[in-house]
């Protein structure tokens, strides 16, 4: 069953001899992407980064996960140029929420790339069974399970260093997996001081600190049944964001989860999985370490998910199917104390998230029906039912009904959404046309955050509980040719949004934050249209050679035509790469046209266009048992000083950075 | 998780019951149940004291029960009080805002309010109570007793509060302007509520029909303010000016009052304005 699961993973890293008896019950097709994140032994040219980096540098390196940087930590993943309130980013099918208030802290940033099998991206409703109010597209971030195999005992040491801001990683991991029991567990740390920008400018408060353990552990109970459990803690400190005003003192994200699969449960169905899972996520938010504070805050948040959910997946004829059903609660509280500068007054309290309360459950069914070896066509459904409000009566409700007197404490809403798609395949042809229509509802900060200021436009941002739920018509278009040595792909998605939730400046009301220009209010706005185009080719030649390229196109629009902020505009990479049995080296360059498609009115100014060249090159050995690994590198060759649409107040991205990383495995 | 719910609601629900049913058991003859003594007046025959909720008189407004007693301990619901309290500064004597005693219904209890103008000691007074009852024909009193008005702070404890204020209207006249509620303010949505008096010591006119205008502000925070705020306007059937204010966060706030008469002539105080962050009329309210 475990096979079953992370047939891809297995397969790809080679560690499981065993062939997968059934493909995944939703084929690894053209537009689920997947990211390879650990590949535990021997040479990986499926591997997009180097072996040190950070969770959000594989997303941002697989070119089809944009970042939106507050610093050098935590950055905050965008798909089809939509970020959390837009996307759901689960942790292999568990829902987890950040608990900054502030956007500190991406559930992305509690992760360490040690945890992680692989990633999987989709793309508007498509793909993951447990996604919830995604109306932009999934990040499935998959463990990295050892799985029932016949390996025995296995270990890895691993160090990185690079010599922008002094980063230093250091991982150990093992893993004993025989075909009845496997345990994998490892330890990651990662540190950095200031980074330098381009030109040796320091950014200040770019610091950060961060450790992580986890532990993955499977049982067979019985034949076909398997019991099997995650344990991940991540404690990150002193955490500077040079793009706001305050920093984090800590960070702490507890993530579990117990799940019982059955192979062939019944007649037609190969696999049933059912996890219960908790997660508790704590962000602290420190500005003492700032010189110019204009008023001391406390700040801590707090983000508490429980659930379930039960997978069910068949197969009969040329039918593929799953069924799902999955549940959860969250609890989201952020608290504001502020100490005013005269000492004779009361510290002022406030909740940003008065105890926030969502439980959401929903029901889900997909249908993959193979027409002939060149047609196929799926038909995906979810529905879900939600029921948030504010959980704090006495100061939560309260400071809320001030803004909406008639205000209910909770309130119930049906979130939907059907997708179809159509796969044609033939002769290396592969295209793909796919539509769907769906609903989100209100994010906690969208439907009852209270007062929080974004640096971004320097507004202070009101909830507003009576927003309807946002829909989009989606519909994208693949095309992709593959010939011997060259693919070539075009991807197409279009948008199309009614009631458009997005914050806009309310006069009437008095900011609250000391320097906010004013308050914005979440209303939904009649119409959006995002719209993202991306060609790609990747050809391959004298034997050993690579070379790829990315270009990406990005237009949002709101009702009145005016930009959607954070869109990135025109980007592109390209890279060569030479690869042999152990050596490999690669040069690329990256850029983006200049952002004329920006919008003042959300803080967005013009960002200059730019390109960047990196370097690197990795040699891998086995001696015995022992495999050695060693990557090293140079990124922004040509310490340029830039900054990219998606770098909150312009903060600028690293200068010259030069990396080295060594891998020992044992096995 | 529903079910978890169901169960906790039947035992909170079984627990309301409980407690309920409890109270109603030993509920005492006592009035003053949740009052505390702030004075006792005795004489030969009769025992007045005086109670509120603090114990104390205060600056500002000061709501004050009173219970008579025989000597046989037994409390008189038939009485009939009237009281005068005054403070001597030496150079003058003045008076303060104030109700009449009246009966509370159902009760062997007495009601009224002292909007104290000063403290005790403050420009070296002496506040002075007269107190006469009647019950049936018999009739009695107190005179000249002294009595405690407490200073009334902000949380600081040294910050005196600014819960009332006398102000020279623009028609010449004097009025006194008292802050009622909210005594524990909350985040949210608070009733507001004050009295105008017009200032002619020994009397006190109340003044009907007037308003005040108000604005909310916090000054350490850029002067934010709340929205939904309704100025304070008479109310006939309680016989007090009511409004609404919201707090939309703890802390420090300022309500700054345009005191405004029945033809809606502003008389005192002023609208805040980019280069005014301040009423010369104003309360303060800090939680
Ligand atoms: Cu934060
Ligand atoms: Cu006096």
């Amino acid at each position: 069953m475990k096979r079953i699961l992370s047939a891809g993973l297995l397969v790809i890293m080679g560690t499981c001899p065993v062939v997968a008896q059934q493909p995944d019950t939703i084929p690894l097709s053209l537009n689920i992407r997947e990211i390879i994140v650990t590949a535990k032994t021997g040479f990986n040219p499926g591997r997009q980064a180097k072996s040190s980096a950070s969770v959000e540098e594989y997303l941002q390196s697989s070119g089809k996960a944009g970042m939106i940087k507050r610093g050098n930590y935590a950055w905050e993943p965008s798909v089809n140029g939509m970020t959390s309130e837009r996307i759901s980013v689960t942790i292999d099918g568990m829902k987890i929420f950040h608990a900054c208030t502030d956007r500190m802290d991406p559930v992305t940033s509690y992760v360490e790339t040690v945890n992680l099998g692989k990633v999987s991206l989709g793309s508007g409703f498509e793909a993951n069974p447990n996604a919830s109010n995604h109306i932009g597209g999934s990040i499935d971030m998959r463990l990295n399970k050892s799985g029932f195999c016949t390996d025995g005992f296995s270990a890895n040491v691993s160090a990185g260093y690079e010599s922008n801001g002094n980063l230093q990683v250091y991982g150990a991991d093992m893993s004993y997996a025989n075909p009845h029991f496997y345990i994998n567990s490892g330890i990651f740390h990662r540190s950095s001081s200031n980074y330098r920008a381009g030109k040796s400018k320091e950014v200040l408060f770019s610091q950060f600190n961060k450790n992580n353990f986890f532990s993955n552990i499977g049982y067979v109970v019985a034949n076909g049944k398997a019991i099997e459990g995650t344990l991940i803690y991540d404690h990150a400190r002193n955490v500077g964001y040079p793009a706001l005003t305050m920093d984090v003192a800590t960070a702490d994200g507890l993530i579990s989860s117990l799940a019982y699969t059955m192979e062939n449960p019944f007649p037609k169905f190969y696999k049933w999985e059912t996890k219960v899972y908790y997660n508790n996520i704590v962000h602290i938010m420190d500005d003492t370490k700032r010189p110019d504070v204009i008023m001391h805050m406390d700040m801590p948040g707090n983000s508490r998910t429980g659930g379930a959910y039960s997978t069910l997946s068949g197969r009969n004829d040329n039918h593929r199917y799953s069924l799902n059903i999955d549940g959860y609660y969250n609890r989201s509280y952020a608290e504001m104390t502020m100490y005013s500068n005269n000492r004779n007054e009361m510290p002022m309290f406030m909740l940003t998230w008065g105890d926030v309360r969502t439980i959401n459950a929903g029901i889900f069914a997909i249908d993959e029906y193979r027409i002939n070896d060149n047609h196929s066509a799926r038909l995906s459904s979810k529905i879900s039912f939600q029921r948030d409000g504010v959980g704090n009566e006495e100061i939560g409700y309260e400071s809320l009904l001030v803004y909406y007197p008639e205000m209910p404490r909770y309130k119930g809403r049906i979130i939907g959404n059907v997708a179809a798609r159509y796969l044609f395949n033939k002769n290396g042809w592969e295209a793909s046309a796919s539509a769907g229509y769906g609903s989100r509802a209100p994010s906690v900060s969208e439907a009852y955050g209270f007062f929080l200021f974004n640096t971004f436009d320097s507004y202070d941002y009101l909830g507003n509980p009576g927003l309807k739920n946002e829909s989009s018509l989606e519909t994208s278009l693949i095309l992709s040719k593959k010939y011997k040595t060259l693919e070539v792909k075009t991807e197409a998605s279009c948008f199309y949004f009614y009631d458009y939730i997005i914050g806009k400046p309310n006069v009437e009301l008095h900011h609250m934050t000391i320097g906010a220009t004013g308050v914005k209010v979440y209303q939904n706005l009649p119409r959006a249209t995002i719209m993202n185009l991306n060609l790609s080719f990747k050809y391959r030649f004298a034997n050993n050679f690579i070379w790829q390229s990315n270009v990406l196109y990005a237009r949002g629009k709101d009702d009145k035509n005016n930009s959607l902020p954070l869109i990135s505009p025109i980007s592109y990479n390209t890279s060569l790469t030479f690869l042999n049995n152990h050596f490999t080296a690669e040069a690329g360059i990256n850029g983006a046209a200049r952002q004329t498609n920006f919008n003042p009115e959300y803080g967005e100014d013009e960002t200059g266009e730019y390109f960047i060249a990196n370097l690197s090159a990795g040699y891998d050995f086995k001696a015995g048992n022992v495999i050695f690994r060693m990557k090293t590198g140079v990124e922004n060759l040509f310490d340029k000083y830039y900054s990219t649409y998606s770098d909150w107040k312009n903060i600028p991205r690293k200068g010259r950075n030069i990396f080295l990383n060594l891998g020992i495995n044992f096995n | 998780m529903k079910r978890l719910y169901r169960i906790l609601v039947s035992v909170f629900i079984a627990a309301v019951f409980i407690s309920c049913g409890k109270e109603e058991e030993n509920s005492p003859a006592d009035p003053t149940e949740g009052l505390k003594l702030i004075q006792e007046f005795a004489d030969d025959n009769y025992t007045v004291s005086a109670w509120n909720e603090r114990g104390e008189f205060r600056l500002g407004y000061t709501k004050v029960y009173f219970t008579i007693k025989d000597k046989e301990g037994n409390f008189i619901d038939n009485a009939k009080l009237t009281s005068f309290p005054e403070m001597d500064m030496g150079m003058m004597k003045h008076s303060t805002p104030r109700s009449e005693i009246i009966k509370v219904s159902g009760k062997a209890l007495y009601e009224a309010y002292y909007n104290f103008l000063m403290y005790s000691g403050q420009g070296n007074g002496v506040w002075y109570y007269d107190l006469s009852y009647k019950v049936g024909d018999a009739g009695g009193g107190f005179e000249d007793v002294v009595i405690d008005v407490k200073n009334a702070f902000r949380p600081d404890g040294k910050t005196q509060a600014s819960i009332i204020k006398t102000v020279a209207g623009a028609d010449d006249k004097r009025y006194v302007i008292t802050l009622v509620e909210p005594q524990n303010p909350k985040v949210g949505v608070n009733e507001i509520s004050a009295y105008i008096h017009e200032s002619k010591s020994p009397d006190y006119p109340a003044i009907e029909n007037f308003s005040l205008g108000l604005d909310p502000r916090m000054p350490s925070m850029e002067n934010h303010s709340s929205p939904n705020n309704s100025d304070l306007i008479w109310s006939e059937a309680e016989k007090i000016y009511k409004g609404k204010v919201n707090f939309s966060m703890t802390g420090y706030w300022k309500l700054n009052l345009i005191l405004r008469n029945e033809k809606k002539e502003a008389l005192y105080g002023n609208p805040i304005s980019e280069n005014n962050d301040s009423s010369s009329l104003f309360f303060e309210v800090e939680f």
